[in-house]
Formats: structure tokens, C-alpha cells, sequence
């Protein structure tokens, strides 16, 4: 029973999906590994996929929003993506929402996204030099 | 030789969402050492056993799990006839809380039952979330305590949840309930959430003498 959510990489970003009914215990682990990969493999960017979770409570939201958070405090951009719309309904009557973190219909507009975020990072850097030749 | 893979993945999906179960029967067609092509119906047998083996990482209750395999089960001509278990599910079910396996378990078996009293997706989906928030407040404020789902027919269909602990109680249950409340482990919206989600939701709670919160929703 004891499940390790994958990491995978994908074009420099790290995808994580998210199935079922997350385990606190495995969301902690995942905690652990996502950060300890960022790092290790100098990912660029972060994707949070729940098209597999079937419902979100409070205390996997803020655990969500944590990890997301986590990793744009280490200069990664985190997108969650694939929220199904009943997950998305329960939410939004709940009064939950998941400030400071983009969310996207699904992985792929998720890739989408963290691309042009990273070409306009990369556009700022170059003005940033030409401003100083 | 007929491929009987399009109909347990049609079982299967009764169960999980699509890619879940797909994910499922390929686990566990290299579990039951088939060919990863086409099911024929012959390997149902093995198929079934394997299925029954690695189903408990997958379903927690075991009346869900027992239904899945009977559903399962039944594609193999000489299981055809089986009626369904339980087809109304028990009217009544407890789940003690005293981890997180046990709080997915309790809103799991809410889940169950909210469909056999034939809420909607959505319905289901919150009363799940609504499950779950009570059941992890139990286990983070307490650790230990119940929580009961009951079938309601009289005088609206409907479900119940009652979440009981003995723990010490919440001191001043309007401040919980209060639109700026943030608690220490959540965002502060168990309780209030879980109350929008719900037709109706009522906390009996003494300091040192338990909470009891009994909520309740009706088919519309």
C-alpha cells in the first residue's frame, strides 16, 4: 500500500500526477522528493496534475498549494493542472481557492504555459543585459 | 476466441475513472502473467485472481472491493447469473478514525453510499470532500473517534454523516464557524466548508466532553 507518486521529466519540467485519493504520508514524501529533484536536476518547471484526483479536501489543498508554493520559492514556476470540474465546484462552494498558484485545464495547456513563462524569463534576462552594454 | 477486454474495462470504470482503470488492468494483466493484448476469455479466471490481490491498493472498503471483482467476476459465463451483492448497500456504516488510511475510508464509503441513494456525480463528489474534512478534523484534533453514514428515506431521501469524538470539545464553536477564522493546520475552512456543502449541519460539542457534528443532505 505504500505508493510512491512518480516524478517524471519532461522537456527540463518535472510532471507530477496525482491519482486517486492522495495519503498524507505520501503527500509529505512527495514533498520531499519533488523539492529534492528540482534541485538535482536543475528542473525549470513544476506541473502538479490532479486529473486523477476525485475529490480535495481543505487539508490536500493547502498540502497542494504548499508543494506549489514551495517550489516557486525555489525559482520554479508550478502550474496544477487537470482539476475535474465537480473537484473545482466542491472547491469554490467550499470557499477554497489556491491563491498564488496558476492552474490549467490540463497538462499539455500546463507545458503550454510554463513555456512561454520560461521564454519571457529568458527575454527579461536579455534585456536586462542590454541595458548595461 | 472472444477479447473480454472491453467489457472489464467497462467493469472497471463503474469503479475508477477511465485511466485509472485502465492503468488497473494492465497492472493487472502482468500480474496474472497474461499477454498485454487482447483478454481472451479464457484467462478470466487468473485475471479475477490477480484482480482480487492487488484491489485492496486501489479500493480501501471491502464491500466496494468485493463489488468490483463480483462485477468483474460475472463477465465469465459461469459466474453470469450471480445477482449483484448487497445491491442497496447496508442502510447504516461506521468507520473508525484513527488515521489517514481511515479518513480516506470514511469518505470512500460515504462516496458508496451517496451513490446508492443516487446523488449526483457532483453530489457525491461532495459529500465525499464534506466526509473527509469532518473525519481529518477528528483525526488531527483528537486522533481517535467515528464516524457513522446513514441512509435516510423518511421524510426525504437522503444521507447523514455523524462524526463523533471524545475529545476535549470545541471551546467556542461560533468562532470556528466565523467567515475570518484560520486554523493552525488547515485554511481554516473545515468546518464552514463543509456546512456549504451540506443541506444541513448542527455541532453538539461540550468543553471536555466530545464534539458531535451530524450533517446532512437531501436528494433535490
Amino acid at each position: 500500500m505504500d505508493v510512491r507518486i512518480p516524478i517524471i521529466d519532461l522537456y527540463s519540467n518535472l510532471v507530477v500526477p496525482i491519482q486517486g485519493a492522495i495519503d498524507d504520508d505520501a503527500m509529505a514524501r512527495l514533498q520531499h522528493d519533488v523539492t529534492q529533484r528540482i534541485q538535482a536536476d536543475g528542473a525549470r518547471g513544476l506541473v502538479i496534475d490532479v486529473s486523477g484526483v476525485e475529490f480535495l479536501d481543505s487539508f490536500m489543498t493547502k498540502n497542494l498549494r504548499d508543494l506549489a508554493l514551495t517550489a516557486r520559492l525555489m525559482g520554479v514556476s508550478a502550474v496544477v493542472s487537470g482539476l475535474r470540474p465537480a473537484v473545482a465546484i466542491t472547491l469554490v462552494e467550499m470557499g477554497l481557492e489556491i491563491p498564488g498558484v496558476k492552474t490549467t485545464l490540463n497538462l499539455e495547456r500546463a507545458l503550454e504555459l510554463l513555456l512561454s513563462l520560461q521564454e519571457e524569463e529568458a527575454r527579461a534576462l536579455g534585456e536586462g543585459e542590454g541595458d548595461h552594454g | 476466441m472472444d477479447d473480454a477486454t472491453g467489457s472489464v474495462l467497462e467493469a472497471l470504470c463503474r469503479y475508477f475513472p477511465s485511466e485509472i482503470a485502465r492503468a488497473i488492468h494492465a497492472s493487472t494483466l502482468r500480474r496474472a502473467r497474461l499477454d498485454p493484448g487482447p483478454l481472451p476469455e479464457d484467462g478470466l479466471p487468473d485475471f479475477v485472481s490477480a484482480l482480487e490481490q492487488s484491489l485492496p491498493m486501489y479500493i480501501v472498503d471491502p464491500a466496494r472491493r468485493s463489488e468490483c471483482i463480483g462485477a468483474v467476476r460475472r463477465l465469465m459465463p459461469a459466474y453470469a447469473g450471480d445477482e449483484p451483492s448487497e445491491p442497496n448497500g447496508p442502510v447504516s456504516a461506521m468507520v473508525r478514525v484513527r488515521s489517514a488510511r481511515e479518513v480516506l475510508q470514511a469518505s470512500d464509503t460515504a462516496r458508496q453510499t451517496a451513490r446508492r441513494v443516487g446523488f449526483s456525480a457532483l453530489d457525491q463528489t461532495k459529500i465525499a470532500t464534506a466526509v473527509s474534512e469532518l473525519a481529518r478534523n477528528i483525526l488531527l484534533y483528537v486522533g481517535d473517534g467515528e464516524v457513522h453514514v446513514t441512509v435516510l428515506t423518511s421524510p426525504r431521501r437522503g444521507i447523514e454523516i455523524v462524526a463523533v469524538d471524545s475529545g476535549k470539545g470545541i471551546a467556542d464553536v461560533s468562532l470556528v464557524m466565523d467567515a475570518g477564522y484560520q486554523s493552525r493546520t488547515g485554511m481554516g475552512m473545515g468546518l464552514k466548508g463543509t456546512k456549504r456543502l451540506m443541506d444541513h449541519l448542527e455541532i453538539a460539542t461540550r468543553p471536555g466532553a466530545g464534539t458531535t457534528v451530524t450533517a446532512r443532505k437531501f436528494l433535490s
